[in-house]
């Protein structure tokens, strides 16, 4: 639903986003990541036609965004990063100016209209978007992104300025919008929020992407580049053997059990060894660093 | 760019703008003083109108002369830049500060089509506000039972027509401003500066500086220091030589000042509006003496920077639009 090949922009001279080639499937929720001036913005800024590639192209539904911006802006919904909106205007008269952009009937962009606030829980406010809440706004933009009905979603940091209840409820949103087979790519620094919608992930790093599959293939590849070691801990019935391994970094022991740092999931070596020793095993477990801890040994810019 | 996106963008800014409580302020400001203007006018009208009934004065009063009282107000007075550039100055600073600009190109619009809109939509509405004005005029001239002729109607349009011109020129220089400055604060400082600039530093203060680099001192101190001490022929003479000098002296800073007023969109708008108001064409037995095509050969240099600017500001304007970073 969503391809790049070769996607370049670059500003003076600068390469902001470099010959990124991305796909995303249809009805996939795609968790977007990357450091601070990774080219994110720019990325996606470029897909919902909004600036021109330098080099290369990137297609929604099959169409070439720079050269038909209008029609891949008709299968888009965009929510971009601190959404603005009229402040004189009210939050339904706003959309309703937009909305008048598809060419829908007065009629059913009522219904549309009511319908999204409903949603995102803004119906019966009659005050103007000046006088909005910031998480209020917030909302009021995700309902502009899903005024077209679109195939595609992009969300850009969807989640800033929402309290615990709004996150609640954007996550029921994306689930519902997710269940009517709509693609939809979020772009958030939160990456337990990431972890909560999303279903693949791609991470991008000055404007390359190092990482991209499922969540666990991402966490797998980011593993390997941080050399965060994993931690398996044993308790045992009777007092522990030594155990030895070449993936065994360190072991902090006392008598029945141990904190073992490895290289690799090396559980069913050391299950061997115990059974060897006739030892009884009361509980063996993997930690493997989470997400946001890989994310920042790899991209921590000190 | 297609027209059913560009009257959306156009009848919303029109519909901003003459709700907005700045504009209707401005517009009641203006009401007031060109009010005053036009009622000081049809009592000079009255009175030269009562001059004329007895005998005293010979020619006719019109009541284009009322007219001049507006003109005076919306260009002389600085009330047309005020309006156009306080309607103008913050409409896509403005945007880009409130973040709404993203929010409207994310939708199924070309940003030229955003770009034309809105200045559609400010120039309607600066229409809208002149077109009350010469109403209000126009039902003064009727209270006070002054009834123009058809000839002077067609003027009136003209002059009509000629302001809005000119409010056109400094809204487009305030769209331009808003294009090129960050912020709507900054936008404001440039339009002023570039209204500054274009009315007062040119005409007056390069003019000044151009006539002394080019043309040297004015030779009228040495007449007066020569005609104080002749006694001969010979001092007849060079006072002769000087006064010749000084005759083309005064030609070329003449149209030294000329050239440089031509940069100045009030002074064009004065001179354009002034030879409908004032008109020194006037009719003899209801036939104008001069053509149209006569009058504007006159003044085609004036018309021809008048009708330059809205052009040049709003071309820029569009140009830097098009291709505004976003990020």
């Amino acid at each position: 639903m969503i391809r790049t090949e070769n996607l370049t922009k670059e500003y003076n001279g600068n390469c902001v986003v470099d010959h990124l080639n991305m796909e995303i499937k249809e009805g996939e929720v795609f968790g977007f990541l990357g450091p601070n001036g990774a080219g994110k913005t720019t990325t996606i800024l470029m897909l919902t036609g909004m600036i021109e590639p330098t080099e290369g192209i990137c297609l929604i539904d099959g169409i070439d965004v720079a050269r038909n911006p209008l029609k891949a802006k008709e299968v888009i919904g965009y929510l971009p990063e601190d959404v603005g909106f009229y402040g004189n205007m009210t939050g339904k008269d706003n959309l309703d100016y937009f909305a008048k952009f598809y060419g829908i009937y007065p009629d059913k962009r009522e219904e549309r209209i009511d319908y999204l606030l409903d949603l995102v829980r803004l119906n019966g406010v009659t005050q103007t978007v000046g006088g909005y809440s910031r998480g209020m706004n917030q909302r009021l933009g995700l309902a502009q992104a899903l005024l077209n009905d679109p195939k595609v979603v992009i969300l850009d940091e969807p989640t800033a300025n929402l309290d615990p209840e709004g996150v609640a409820q954007f996550r029921k949103i994306i689930r519902k919008i997710s269940d009517e087979g709509k693609t939809i790519l979020i772009c958030s620094h939160i990456l337990s929020e990431i972890k909560q919608v999303c279903r693949t992930l791609g991470i991008l790093s000055q404007g390359k992407m190092v990482a991209q599959g499922t969540t666990e293939e991402v966490e797998e590849q980011l593993r390997e580049q941080s050399n965060i070691p994993m931690k398996i801990t044993i308790e045992s019935i009777k007092p522990l053997p030594e155990l030895s391994h070449p993936d065994i970094l360190e072991i902090h022991k006392t008598e029945n059990r141990a904190e073992i740092s490895v290289n690799r999931d090396i559980r069913r070596e050391l299950s061997s060894q115990l059974q060897e020793a006739s030892n009884g095993i009361i509980e063996m477990h993997l930690e493997k660093p989470g997400l946001e801890q890989l994310f920042l040994k790899v991209y921590r810019r000190d | 760019m297609k027209i059913q996106r560009l009257a959306i963008i156009a009848r919303k800014e029109t519909c901003d703008h003459i709700t907005s409580k700045k504009f209707l302020l401005l517009l009641l400001m203006l009401s007031i003083v060109v009010g005053i203007g036009a009622i000081t006018g049809i009592n000079d009208y009255q009175s030269n109108l009562d001059r004329y009934k007895s005998g005293d004065s010979s020619s006719v009063p019109s009541p284009l002369s009322i007219i001049s009282s507006i003109t005076e107000v919306i260009g002389y007075y600085g009330f047309g830049a005020i309006i156009a550039i306080a309607l103008g100055f913050d409409l896509i600073s403005g945007e880009k500060e409130t973040k709404s600009l993203r929010s409207l190109l994310s939708h199924p619009v070309y940003r030229d089509e955003i770009i034309n809109g809105k200045a559609i939509g400010g120039i309607a509405a600066l229409t809208i506000a002149i077109t009350v004005v010469f109403m209000l005029v126009f039902a003064l001239f009727l209270i006070q039972g002054i009834v123009p002729t058809l000839y002077e109607l067609g003027l009136m349009l003209i002059i009509w027509l000629i302001t809005i011109i000119f409010l056109a020129s400094n809204f487009a220089l305030a769209l331009m401003a808003s294009v090129i400055a960050g912020s709507s604060s900054n936008a404001l400082i440039l339009s002023l500066i570039i209204l500054f600039v274009l009315s007062f530093f040119i005409p007056v203060f390069s003019a000044r500086v151009a006539v002394y680099t080019m043309l040297g001192e004015d030779p009228r101190d040495e007449i007066t220091i020569v005609r104080y001490y002749a006694d001969s022929d010979e001092d007849d003479e060079y006072l002769e030589l000087l006064e010749e000098k000084q005759q083309d002296y005064d030609q070329k800073r003449f149209a030294i000042h000329e050239i440089s007023s031509l940069f100045s969109i009030q002074h064009n708008y004065y001179v354009l509006t002034g030879v409908f108001a004032k008109p020194s064409w006037d009719c003899i037995d209801g036939t104008p003496m001069l053509s149209l095509k006569e009058v504007i050969n006159q003044v085609w240099s004036q018309l021809l920077f008048f009708l330059l600017y809205p052009s040049l500001f709003f071309g820029i304007a569009y140009v830097k639009f098009m291709r505004m970073d976003l990020r």
